[in-house]
């Protein structure tokens, strides 16, 4: 038995409609966690600058506020990807659990580096411990991203994006400014790339189904 | 005028579904059988009688394991699988393209009155 023209053609098309319908399934919604984080770290950091901007010296408010967007956004993104990735083993698992696991080791970086800075600065206001710890924060999280987006032409310009506002926030003189620079830098690479990574989430589709009919 | 044979296993709608979905997912994946149920869209016995048809065709393997004492099947394309699959799609296009140039000559011909 032969293919006609239009058997083969449907064909293609099956498997083309097949290959983005499982695509949709199983991929985590990068837009929407970007735009999540971006949420995050505006409301988070922006509570924050408030604090070194208007407080009396030691920041309360904006790190608590931090911690719960935080939390709240780590929530969202479980979720997600418990969704999207449900019923898989294998490859991509590992590739999730070693995300996880290398996310567990900047937080354990960070916290080593921030207190090899307090150690060495013993006369120290506690609102440029806070900006230093907020941009270091900024800087390994981007370096996280970089390695665990590697191939993937988005994640990494996200990656970059906020090595360069950790690294400017770190060199920043005043933490008042510091803080706004990390701020305002951390909330733009990600409310920025949450509609970039749309536009590639589209354009790949788009050419998914081209490429079969 | 080019020709292209059905390949029998592939050319079942369910099969085609189910292989094109395997393909999708990553090289060392697999997925377990209610998962992939949920994204074929097919009922329990229509998936187990066409995997079992890809299984003996040597397309896709079938793994049982326990979690939290619940059996759970995962299923996974195979090498020789994904190497049909995609020589297949291959060939599918590569015949499109080459009758969809004939039939268009042909037409040219005819519209030509030669």
């Amino acid at each position: 038995m032969n293919h006609s023209r239009d058997s083969a053609l449907e064909e293609l098309q099956r498997i083309g409609m097949v290959t983005d319908r499982t695509y949709r399934l199983v991929e985590p919604r990068q837009p929407l966690l970007l735009a999540v984080w971006g949420a995050v770290y505006f409301l988070g950091f922006g509570a924050f600058w408030v604090d070194v901007r208007f407080g009396e010296g030691t920041p309360t408010a904006g790190p608590i506020a931090l911690f719960v967007c935080a939390a709240g956004g780590l929530l969202v993104t479980a979720l997600e990807l418990h969704k999207r990735l449900h019923g898989f083993g294998g490859g991509t698992m590992r590739q999730v659990r070693r995300a996880f696991v290398a996310w567990g080791l900047v937080v354990v970086i960070w916290g080593a580096l921030v207190t090899v800075y307090v150690v060495s600065r013993p006369v120290m206001e506690s609102v440029a411990l806070g900006t230093t710890a907020a941009a270091l924060a900024v800087l390994l999280i981007g370096a996280w991203y970089v390695i665990v987006t590697t191939g993937r032409g988005g994640g990494t310009i996200v990656g970059l994006g906020l090595v360069s506002v950790g690294a400017a926030g770190l060199v920043v003189p005043t933490p008042e400014n510091a803080m706004l620079v990390v701020w305002l830098g951390t909330s733009a690479v990600f409310l920025v790339g949450a509609p970039c990574a749309r536009v590639l989430a589209a354009r790949e589709r788009e050419a998914r189904l081209a490429s079969n009919g | 005028m080019a020709e292209l044979e059905v390949n029998e296993i592939l050319h079942a709608p369910a099969r085609l579904n189910i292989m094109a979905a395997l393909n999708a997912i990553g090289d060392e994946d697999k997925v377990s059988y209610t998962r992939l149920r949920e994204i074929v869209d097919l009922t329990p016995g229509n998936l187990t009688s066409h995997l079992r048809k890809l299984e003996s065709s040597g397309y896709v393997a079938q793994t049982k394991r326990f979690v939290k004492r619940v059996p759970v099947t995962e299923i996974r394309m195979t090498r020789k699988g994904r190497r049909e699959f995609e020589a297949y799609v291959e060939a599918l296009r590569t015949f499109v393209r080459q009758v969809g140039g004939s039939v268009a000559a042909a037409d040219e011909t005819k519209r030509s009155g030669t």
